[in-house]
């Protein structure tokens, strides 16, 4: 017979997805959970798709007056980067309160009702409803999307941490590789005389999208408080450290450190990851072709995907700073080797050279939650790792502007566009040691002389 | 009790089985994108 409080806590187990009160529940239903989020809302990065049908949503088969330029149709990705961005450091409050469960059936809605609107600003031609849309409203549902999974692999995997905030982050990388054929697919099956065929695609894959992630919600829920694996004893050092709460860790100097090891590691990254086909065919002189460019791009993504995975279950076996440090050294070195990569290689070893930079930089992604948790514990986690993701937005606007301002200033200058990377390059390796010199400096939180 | 853990094994098999198909086939179709870099 439940007692009152029984019944209490069960209510509240029920209404935010606890798992005090359901023994036997296997954690490993939790990492698909969260990568049917994760797969879901990363269909961001394949947003570009539709750039191109999108100029020629009046003329159909070539843009017609009226129609919508590249430069319009820009700000809908950077209006939702920007939004995910802010949902992700400013929602983590709530996300605390109301629970998983909600906070992701609120993100299907949103990402959901975001394409759907935008479907309807593509058959009426207002961009504002897709800017509104995809970017304001899609974009909460992608920051809601983002964190919430982490924070509660996070909480399950106190033993493994990085595999498993890797897991999901992952999932992010793997959403862009199934969004981009998928709406290729679905353009081309919609597609008339009539219509380019995305506003069909933007109800299909919002509906698609949204039950993947209610799938998710309906998976996932939280340990009961002070839950651990059977037969697993937290290691000394963490042992030690209480939960720092939000207010505390923004005066720390391990936040700010942290802050910029994920800002100077994204810069250095993104920059390159949106530049990779002009890069490749520019520092070869066109020798390499759009197509194998393409391709260039494509494999980059696996590595991004696999470097993921990789670099943050390693970051489990030889902890987070001695990964960080891993990272971010080799990557400097990588950057500052790449201008001679092709001289002395050609195409096979600067690919190889980039294909592993690029894997680092999902690594740096991925096994970033497990730091921010080691170092500030679980119970304010949402916040914190919220917080800290301005980094991650601060630098897609950074990386690209820096990559793109030194090339033009380099080619200003009389350079040739082969060579024009070539300090840009040199630069990067620059921020990453920089990266690495503000790793070097983060210490466990009141405890001046232990290796994280 | 047991029927019931079961169930919920057999929850994250179809779990893990339900995310890996969507996921294998976009990794398919970025392998073969990635092979036009080797012709």
């Amino acid at each position: 017979m439940h007692t009152e409080r029984e019944m209490q806590m069960s209510t509240t187990s029920a209404s935010i997805g606890t798992a005090a009160l359901t023994p036997g529940f296997d954690r490993w239903l939790i990492p698909p959970a969260a990568l049917a989020v994760h797969l879901s809302i990363g269909q961001l990065y394949a947003f570009s798709v539709f750039n191109e049908p999108l100029t020629r949503a009046i003329g159909i088969s070539a843009p017609a007056p009226g129609d919508w330029g590249l430069t319009d149709l820009g700000w809908i990705f950077s209006l939702a980067i920007v939004t995910l961005g802010l949902t992700a450091a400013f929602a983590g409050k709530w996300l605390e309160r109301v629970g998983p469960r909600r906070a992701l059936l609120t993100a299907a809605a949103c990402f959901g009702g975001g394409f759907v609107l935008s479907a309807i600003g593509v058959h009426t031609h207002q961009i504002a409803l897709v800017y509104l849309g995809y970017g304001v409203i899609g974009g909460f549902g992608l920051g809601l999307g983002y964190v919430t999974p982490v924070t509660v692999l996070i909480k399950w995997f106190p033993d493994r941490r990085g595999l498993a905030a890797g897991l999901a982050i992952m999932g992010f990388g793997g959403g862009a590789m199934i969004g981009a054929p998928l709406a290729v697919a679905l353009i081309g099956t919609f597609k008339s005389d009539v219509s380019v065929g995305v506003a069909e695609t933007f109800l299909v894959m919002g509906l698609v999208y949204a039950l993947a992630i209610v799938a998710g919600a309906l998976a996932i829920r939280l340990p009961a408080p002070g839950w651990k694996p059977a037969g697993w004893t937290a290691p000394a050092e963490r042992v030690q450290h209480s939960d720092v709460a939000p207010r505390e860790a923004l005066g720390t100097k391990q936040f700010w450190l942290l802050w910029l090891v994920l800002c100077l590691n994204v810069a250095a990254g993104i920059g390159v990851l949106g530049q990779a086909s002009m890069l490749i065919q520019e520092v070869f002189d066109r020798r390499v072709s759009p197509e194998a460019a393409a391709g260039f791009v494509g494999l980059l993504s696996l590595f991004n995907m696999a470097g993921r995975l990789g670099w943050s279950a390693v970051s489990d076996r030889i902890g987070r700073r001695r990964t960080y440090f891993l990272l971010l050294a080799l990557g400097a070195a990588l950057y500052a080797f790449a201008p001679f990569a092709g001289p002395i290689g050609g195409v096979a070893l600067f690919v190889g050279c980039f294909a592993l930079i690029i894997s680092m930089f999902g690594g740096g992604f991925a096994a970033y939650p497990a730091y921010v948790a080691d170092l500030f514990g679980t119970r304010h986690f949402a916040t914190l790792y919220g917080r800290l993701l301005t980094a991650w937005a601060t630098a897609g606007v950074l990386g690209p502007v820096l990559i793109n301002y030194l090339r033009e200033y380099q080619i200003g200058r009389g350079v040739a566009p082969a060579d024009a990377y070539n300090v840009t390059l040199l630069i990067l390796a620059g921020v990453l040691a920089l990266g690495f010199v503000c790793n070097g400096l983060i210490r466990p939180i009141g405890n001046a002389s232990r290796d994280a | 009790m047991k029927q019931l853990t079961q169930l919920r094994l057999k929850a994250t098999w179809v779990g893990w089985v339900g995310v890996s198909l969507p996921l294998a086939w976009g990794i398919y179709q970025t392998t073969l994108k990635a092979m036009a870099l080797f012709h």
